[in-house]
């Protein structure tokens, strides 16, 4: 496991700049989640469900891999 | 304008201190005017902390890069406090609880209102919350999944309180049992009910506070 805590690493800041800089309010928003869960996935502290991942990959019209990646370890 | 921080050094401890003189000291008769004042006070300092509170979760709540505490850990903390004063109020005033005989004493009633009080004014700062709150997602699956975690720490810890208990009972003396009247029992039964609900406010809030450090 990574020192952030979960081993799968994910785009979500460099997605949402590259979709006209969106908040992290409208993600959560968008996706029916806590503007703080947003701020924890980013950080890497927080591994999703697979339907939150599902959720957050058709707001950015991507698709689940495009968003999150299993960190390889060693 | 004082700066938040310098609010907080001051506030806090006045409420502190505010609970204490209403609820845990003795009661002193100051006439009509001297417990309006004490109680009038009480409140503004209360009341003051609630919009310092409130105005530092406006400023973060501009500010994108701040992690602001959610609704569930704000819901956690103010828990917290609440089941602490309860805790703190019951436990200091459980003997008065008890009458020489072992049977419920007068001053029950008192002390069961008092408690009562503390739980409206608790509901009533929650759903003073949940009118802020009502156009925002108030929970999600990880918040779901903090409280579950927090759940089986409360659990665990009143399974051992019970176990605790019912070996202190299985295996003392009888002699060494004498304070274990039926209302002493009911007051160590009622604080280990609370206490639980504590410990499982105080695992959600630093769980939470963890996530956002």
């Amino acid at each position: 496991m990574s020192p952030t805590g979960t081993p799968i690493e994910n785009l979500i800041r460099k997605l949402r700049f590259e979709h006209g800089e969106m908040t992290q309010q409208a993600l959560a928003d968008a996706c029916g989640i806590t503007r703080q869960t947003v701020i924890a996935l980013e950080a890497g502290k927080y591994a999703p469900s697979l339907e939150l991942a599902f959720r957050i990959a058709h707001v950015f019209g991507v698709g689940v891999e495009g968003v999150f990646q299993w960190k390889k370890e060693g | 304008m004082m700066k938040p921080s310098l609010r907080y050094l001051v506030l806090v401890p006045l409420s502190v201190l505010a609970f204490f003189v209403l609820f845990v000291l003795p009661d002193i008769d100051l006439g009509w005017p001297g417990g309006l004042a004490v109680l009038g006070g009480a409140w503004l300092v209360w009341y003051l902390l609630w919009v310092t509170l409130q105005q530092s979760a406006a400023a973060a709540r501009l500010n994108d890069a701040a992690a602001i505490a959610s609704p569930g850990e704000q819901q956690a903390w103010i828990g917290l406090i609440f089941t602490a004063a309860i805790l703190v109020y019951y436990a200091l005033r459980a003997g008065q609880m008890v009458a020489p005989d072992g049977s419920r004493a007068p001053e029950a009633a008192a002390i069961g209102g008092h408690i009562a009080f503390l739980v409206i004014a608790w509901l009533v700062t929650m759903q003073m919350l949940r009118q802020r709150w009502r156009d925002t997602v108030e929970w999600d699956e990880r918040d779901r999944m903090i409280s579950a975690r927090a759940s089986d720490w409360a659990r665990y810890g009143l399974s051992l309180f019970v176990f605790s208990v019912a070996v202190m009972f299985a295996f003392s003396p009888l002699d060494r049992l004498q304070w274990a009247h039926p209302m002493a029992i009911s007051n160590l039964i009622m604080i280990a009910l609370i206490g639980s609900s504590l410990l499982e406010y105080a695992v959600i809030g630093v769980a939470y506070w963890r996530s956002r450090h």
